[in-house]
């Protein structure tokens, strides 16, 4: 059973793998998440696909991730599953509404519902082929996909170039739904690194 | 008198009401469409007709449907909870293909040759089916083929399995040793078992044994 949280600020500005090396890997090759002023950003170099996967603590196959939006602008959600090949891959729920598969860095949209907005949460959780999406811890809907099977780890995606978002968590224990479950403010890790 | 009008006006209004109100049921409805888009965030590869506007303005079935797209193909399968009026609107585009309401009827025989014509062309096995076949037993099986090339294109996101040269009819022993070891690679990813795929198999025949053992799952309020 395993549980994480960011705020990330316990960070210096900078790229996020960097100043959080250890914890955080990019997923997409060359496009890489910063911190600025204690939040997450997308790459402002590039217009693309990026995203960052959380790595100090190993997750079950199938696990859920939380963000809360902290930009009007560009497209930011949680991301599950992701990690590095082909590309990048994994899923997400963005805050126009669509949820969409990364595969080798290309994304297919498999449902568009209810988009998030400044301060919402946003959850995506994958168990199996099941893919289960919330918002601020409300059921939205369920839809399947066999694509990315279990593997990866939690995190976020970005497009754009001012994409942000604030608080993140990650679990693969679901004890209820994501209404239910509250952001976790700071891993003992993060405590360890901040004093 | 005046009274009895009265009560026959508005006995006509709730009338009329509960028959606009019953046109207007959502009812839940498979397609088969193409796929568009170009593969970014804000274009995804997606099922046509399921952005707003895309059938005139003011379509819009966002919040009501899911889908799943098949693999590298040109095909979306859409569960979409849509009224009689947008079913309509649907169907009636010539790139759709519109299952029935109740899954549960069988196709007729005016109706198979079209189905099979239809799901071929999008390289889906059909020549299996039958007018002893119901809607929900060929969806069931393009569900499953589905959600085999789902995990094929996960796995192996640079190779598509028809590659030119490749149909349905192209044998296992007919591809390339890599080719039929991709296949192997995504039957073991899914935990099938293939001791019935021989290289005598077509790919049709192959991906049928194949996706048979694939268990049903939920799509709104229908299994599959």
């Amino acid at each position: 059973m395993a549980s994480a949280s960011d705020d990330f600020g316990a960070y210096s500005d900078g790229y996020l793998s960097i100043v959080a090396s250890g914890i955080w890997v990019d997923t997409v090759s060359g496009q890489a998440p910063k911190v600025s002023s204690h939040v997450a950003i997308a790459d402002p170099i590039g217009n693309n696909l990026s995203g960052a996967h959380y790595v100090a603590t190993s997750f079950a196959g199938d696990h859920e991730a939380q963000i809360t939006k902290a930009n009007a602008s560009d497209y930011q959600g949680p991301g599950v599953r992701m990690a590095t090949t082909g590309g990048g891959r994994g899923y997400s729920y963005f805050d126009s509404g669509s949820v969409q598969k990364i595969v080798a860095g290309i994304n297919t949209e498999i449902a568009a519902t209810t988009a998030f907005a400044n301060g919402d949460t946003a959850a995506i959780r994958a168990v199996s082929s099941t893919l289960t999406w919330y918002k601020n811890g409300s059921l939205v809907n369920t839809v399947t996909d066999s694509a990315v099977g279990a593997g990866g780890a939690p995190g976020f995606w970005f497009h754009g170039t001012i994409a942000s978002l604030d608080d993140w968590s990650a679990t693969d224990s679901f004890g209820g739904a994501a209404a239910s479950r509250p952001i976790f403010r700071r891993s003992t890790r993060f405590f360890t690194r901040r004093f | 008198m005046t009274r009895r009008v009265l009560v026959g006006v508005l006995a006509a209004l709730v009338l009329t009401s509960g028959i606009a109100e019953a046109q207007e049921q959502l009812m839940a409805r498979f397609y088969l469409v193409p796929k568009i888009g170009v593969g970014t965030v804000p274009d995804p590869f997606r099922a046509k007709y399921v952005r707003p506007d895309e059938l005139g303005a003011g379509w819009n079935i966002v919040g009501r449907y899911v889908s799943m797209d098949y693999g590298f193909e040109n095909a979306f399968l859409v569960k979409a909870d849509v009224t009689p009026s947008e079913h309509t609107t649907l169907s009636a585009q010539t790139d759709v293909l519109a299952v029935p309401a109740d899954l549960d009827t069988l196709v007729s025989g005016a109706a198979l040759p079209t189905v099979q014509s239809k799901l071929e062309a999008l390289n889906l096995p059909a020549s299996w089916v039958t007018t002893s076949h119901t809607y929900r037993q060929v969806m069931r099986t393009v569900r499953r083929v589905i959600t085999f090339m789902q995990r094929y294109q996960g796995l192996f996101p640079a190779d598509r399995v028809f590659a030119a040269g490749i149909t349905l009819d192209t044998r296992l022993n007919q591809m390339t040793a890599a080719q039929r070891s991709r296949l192997q690679d995504v039957a073991v990813s899914l935990g099938l078992d293939t001791s019935g795929v021989t290289n005598t198999l077509t790919i049709r025949q192959a991906l049928r044994v194949m996706a048979d053992q694939l268990p049903d799952i939920a799509m709104g309020s229908e299994t599959l």
